[in-house]
């Protein structure tokens, strides 16, 4: 019996800063391609780009033995034999990364096998609170790691290399953003946050049809409803998350925009816009709020 | 050339290895030499990945600017070294990736497990990389008990069709982080496994071993993001076999060379055989000696 063929670009990266609607819009996958029961704990998409796990499998070795370089010159093979393997259409890979180059010159994410990205962005004042809810960390440690232009999501303390997933260059927050959303090989489809919030049927309609993925609004309908930010908080109060950071709390915080009003001082607010306004500006987040905060 | 007992193998190297036992011997079982490999793998059945390709008797490995290593028919191991690259990742890669590719040819099971000495035989400590096995196996080196292996023990049956562990080579490799958490002192430069990697040689070569041992414990090493303290848990026969076989070391090879069955049935008898206790602790924070505080009181009878 043949193999069926399929295209070779079926990758579609889940690209986003984190805390930006990327596990909600995996859990909404899950729920749109699965057959009910959503279990937050099994999502359907296909890992993340940082997996220890998918470069040993792919490559035979054991990744604790080699540098960081040297891991971030092989991803993008890696990807390409993962897309390989998969008899599947589509592959939903989820990345932190900033979209780099490695130190061959070569863009860490490859173009061959992608299909598409889609990135999610989330107001930065935002995103503060949220970030460090999930490190159990500051406010103000959440800010500087997003206004360090080196900015890097699980490094290990004393050069240790060991857990599940390698350290990811982010870059800041304004430098993650216009690294995926520059002119890349392949198309990326931008979805705000609050749009996810304010109109979730049309922005989530809009990414499925993005993706080419054919299926009537009634099922795109009832996946919203399956995966509505209270259900997916009571799924982890009930069976807990895996993908929870371990220095927090829980996962699903609030799920709300506009809530750094609360959460900020006017100098923490200051010290997001005065690094970030261009790229808020390009997405309609507002950078004249500061007096309005420090009335409140 | 070089003599040297590493995996249950006389070995004979045109290269140097200060990590495996000097020995003379008459035959060797392998012979390590530098030379040209073959780009590609021809023929059936070749399995192939990034950078690596394999099939029954043949496995081709590239490690981009350190060397390309080939390895046939269970006996041999051709270096082709990449100019400029330095000579302990040379041998690093091929003690991980080119000798297991020799033991998965000749039918020997390495598994992902550093051991010590006890009641006659040894006991086991399993897990991934980075789950605590050498600094287990080290600490209690510390307490008095003799290391037996790190990171890879050997499964053979004996003569007598028992199922015996051999040891791999007379080295722990230790994180710099555990250094401190043992209490070892510091680190020496020379001793780093890579010339950038903050991960360290401890060598006991005059501890070390060769005869085979009888396995009398197995000890699975977890962490994990729910757990707040160090448990300890017997397995099922079931469940120890299911996480046994995940602890097979490159089991990427182990399918590429069709090796299930083998493993399948030696997996059995080792869970079969001996009690598997799981030791689920924090992931985060210095639990070794409550670590080693669970096994010791595992050990004395108390489950």
């Amino acid at each position: 019996m043949t193999e069926p063929v399929t295209d070779p670009k079926k990758i579609v990266w889940l690209a986003s800063y984190p805390k930006s609607g990327n596990t909600w819009f995996r859990a909404f996958l899950t729920a749109l391609l699965g057959d009910g029961d959503l279990n937050i704990n099994e999502m359907k998409t296909d890992g993340i780009f940082s997996s220890r796990a998918i470069f040993d499998n792919c490559t035979d070795m054991d990744s604790t033995e080699l540098y960081d370089k040297e891991v971030k010159n092989l991803l993008p093979e890696v990807f390409r034999h993962q897309a390989e393997l998969y008899k599947k259409d589509k592959l939903f890979v989820k990345i932190h990364d900033a979209y780099t180059l490695n130190s061959n010159g070569v863009p860490i994410v490859p173009e061959e096998p992608t299909f598409c990205a889609l990135y999610f962005i989330r107001n930065p004042l935002d995103v503060v609170g949220s970030f460090a809810n999930h490190n159990g960390s500051t406010l103000d440690e959440a800010i500087t790691l997003m206004n360090n232009p080196r900015g890097t999501l699980a490094k290990q303390p004393k050069n240790r290399n060991v857990n599940n997933q390698f350290a990811q260059l982010m870059l800041s927050w304004s430098g993650h953003a216009s690294s995926w959303i520059a002119a890349l090989p392949f198309p990326v489809l931008v979805i705000r946050y609050e749009d996810m919030l304010a109109d979730t049927f049309n922005t989530f309609s809009r990414a499925v049809e993005f993706m080419k993925i054919d299926v009537p609004a009634s099922q795109i309908e009832r996946a919203i409803e399956e995966t509505k930010f209270e259900k997916l908080q009571k799924l982890e109060n009930e069976t807990g998350f895996q993908e929870k950071n371990r220095r927090s709390e829980k996962f699903f915080r609030k799920g709300v925009a506009g809530n750094w009003i609360d959460e900020l001082s006017p100098e923490q607010i200051k010290l997001i816009i005065d690094n970030h306004a261009d790229v808020m500006k390009q997405y309609n987040y507002p950078v004249d709020v500061i007096t309005n905060a420090g009335s409140n | 050339m070089y003599s040297y007992w590493g995996f249950g193998l006389n070995i004979k190297s045109d290269i140097a290895f200060p990590e495996l036992l000097p020995k003379e011997f008459d035959s060797a079982d392998i012979n390590i030499l530098t030379k040209e490999v073959p780009q590609h793998l021809e023929g059936e059945h070749v399995t192939k990945k990034v950078n690596v390709s394999m099939n029954l008797t043949e496995y081709l490995h590239t490690v981009p600017d350190i060397a390309d290593y080939y390895v046939a028919n269970g006996n041999e191991i051709c270096i082709q070294p990449q100019p400029g690259a330095d000579e302990k990742s040379i041998r690093l890669f091929l003690l991980s990736n080119a000798m297991a590719a020799i033991l998965h040819q000749r039918g020997m099971i390495p598994l992902h497990a550093s051991a010590v000495y006890h009641d006659g035989g040894i006991i086991l400590f399993c897990g991934r990389s980075g789950a605590g096995k050498s600094t287990t196996a080290t600490a209690l080196q510390q307490k008095g008990y003799t290391v037996f292996s790190d990171d890879v023990c050997v499964l053979q049956n004996n003569t007598n069709n028992e199922l015996i562990a051999l040891p791999s080579y007379p080295m722990i490799k230790l994180w710099e982080d555990s250094f401190i958490k043992i209490g070892l002192g510091a680190v020496e430069e020379e001793n780093k496994i890579r010339p950038e990697m903050a991960k360290y040689a401890r060598f006991y070569h005059d501890e070390f071993n060769i005869a085979e041992q009888k396995i009398k414990r197995v000890f699975i090493l977890e962490t994990g993001n729910l757990n707040e303290t160090v448990e300890i848990k017997k397995l099922g026969p079931i469940a120890a076999f299911k996480i046994l076989q995940q602890n097979t070391y490159r089991h990427v090879q182990m399918n590429g060379m069709k090796k299930r069955d083998i493993h399948f049935a030696m997996i059995s008898k080792l869970a079969g055989e001996v009690s598997v206790y799981k030791i689920d602790r924090p992931a985060l924070g210095n639990t070794i000696e409550d670590l080693i505080a669970v096994v010791e009181s595992n050990l004395a009878g108390n489950d």
